[in-house]
């Protein structure tokens, strides 16, 4: 008999590489700068290979994503040290912030970097390719899965486009953020194709990548959250609206063979109302702004399919 | 209760030379399983071995020499020891099928601690 892999478990431990790589990459460059990125990118390669191999053996520690971050960041650091010694580290990393500041700071850096991914002289698709590597954290073979290339092709890509982007300005070190509508319906299209993602069967060994959906929702709550002045913000609020109600169904959209269950024959049970209830919060919000968009439709007639009780008028 | 120790084995040259991201991949699989176990109450603790700079002592007439190990002769080499606790043999060997080790490599050796001089 050989042993099966336990995908659930397995699931949750790559949600949390993934998540916390993104976090360290975003809070890095943005203290060091994005010239440094290939660098602080193998840091933390490093990092992360160096706390697995802990857990290989000793199994996970209690509160595993804060100990990753912790031993993560202090390893990339001091590889960092040695490999560009002309960044100021007393000033980059020692900086007496409080947790109120802290959190800002983390959040300011992860907006910053999902930023970089929409730089302007990327075209969308390199830009959403960007954003999947840096910011939702899919690996190259995962990626050369979805366009359809090989991991080699898709690396010598992600380098291409990650020397264009540079020596831009705009990122760096410490420089404070500059929205403007075109950026945020950059952003709005990379988070919806990341989303899509979560459905896309070359993806991954299950039906539905949960981790990739999820993490797309998030950062779109992020970004409506911090940004609201703005003609996207309708567009974006229907979009969180959009991925709230259709993540409220994911856990019922596959059967224990994980083969796909259609929505007549997903038990409404297992449905989450907290999400149910977010997205109709958030359609509300939407339908105050200015114009109605595609993503406005779309939130409606999930809406609709949300509704337990509800003869769906198909 | 009983416990045991898994000799996780593998060919010397096992881990030289593979992408990096396979090599995560391994090494989550590890993870994932020790996890479970941990889950279950079975798992007690295990070590990593550093397997390219052991040494290796032998016994000569001239002394005890000690040289580097694993030597290229060796085909296969020590790679850690995990630690389980289980109700007797037999379930300690349906535990250890059920790992990991075995997508990645072809055998463990499981041996009985012996418990039987207490402290």
């Amino acid at each position: 008999m050989s042993p099966s892999k336990i995908s659930s478990a397995r699931a949750e431990l790559d949600q949390l590489v993934r998540r916390q790589r993104s976090k360290l990459t975003a809070q890095l460059v943005n203290r060091c700068g994005y010239h440094l990125l290939p660098l602080i990118e193998d840091a933390i390669q490093d990092a992360i290979v160096k706390a697995l191999e802990k857990w290989e053996y000793d199994g996970l520690p209690d509160n595993a994503p804060a100990w990753l971050y912790r031993v993560a960041y202090n390893r990339a650091n001091d590889l960092l040290r040695r490999s560009a010694p002309e960044i100021d580290y007393e000033v980059a990393f020692n900086s007496r912030l409080s947790n109120d500041q802290l959190e800002a700071d983390e959040i300011d850096a992860e907006l910053k970097l999902l930023l970089y991914c929409c730089h302007p002289e990327l075209t969308p698709i390199e830009q959403q390719i960007l954003m999947l590597n840096l910011v939702i954290g899919l690996d190259y073979t995962e990626l050369a899965n979805l366009t359809l290339t090989t991991k080699q092709a898709i690396a010598q890509r992600l380098a291409r486009l990650k020397r264009k982007t540079r020596s831009s300005n705009q990122f760096r070190s410490g420089q404070r953020l500059e929205w403007h509508g075109e950026s945020i319906g950059s952003l709005i299209a990379a988070i919806y194709t990341a989303f899509n993602l979560g459905y896309f069967p070359r993806l991954g060994e299950s039906l539905i990548r949960r981790d990739v959906a999820f993490e797309a929702l998030r950062l779109g709550q992020v970004i409506s959250n911090q940004y609201s002045a703005s003609d996207q913000q309708g567009r974006l609020l229907a979009l969180v609206a959009l991925m709230s109600f259709q993540c409220s169904r994911l856990s019922a959209r596959g059967n224990s063979l994980d083969e796909p269950l259609l929505l007549q024959d997903q038990n409404p049970n297992h449905w989450d109302p907290h999400l149910i209830q977010q997205g109709h919060q958030m359609l509300i919000l939407a339908k105050q702004s200015n114009g109605i968009s595609e993503f406005h439709v779309e939130a409606a007639i999930a809406a609709i399919h949300s509704s337990k009780n509800a003869d769906t008028n198909w | 209760m009983s416990k045991y120790a898994l000799l996780l084995n593998h060919p010397t040259d096992r881990y030289e030379d593979i992408p990096e991201d396979e090599y995560m991949d391994i090494i989550k699989d590890y993870v994932e399983w020790v996890q479970n176990q941990v889950e279950k109450g079975v798992y007690i603790g295990g070590h990593k071995l550093q397997t390219s700079t052991g040494k290796r002592l032998t016994k000569s007439a001239s002394g005890i020499n000690a040289a580097d190990a694993p030597s290229t002769e060796i085909a296969e080499i020590l790679g850690g020891i995990m630690i389980i606790e289980t109700d007797g043999m037999e379930a300690a060997v349906e535990v250890a099928r059920s790992h990991l080790h075995f997508v990645h490599n072809q055998s463990l050796e499981i041996w009985p601690l012996d418990e039987s001089v207490e402290d």
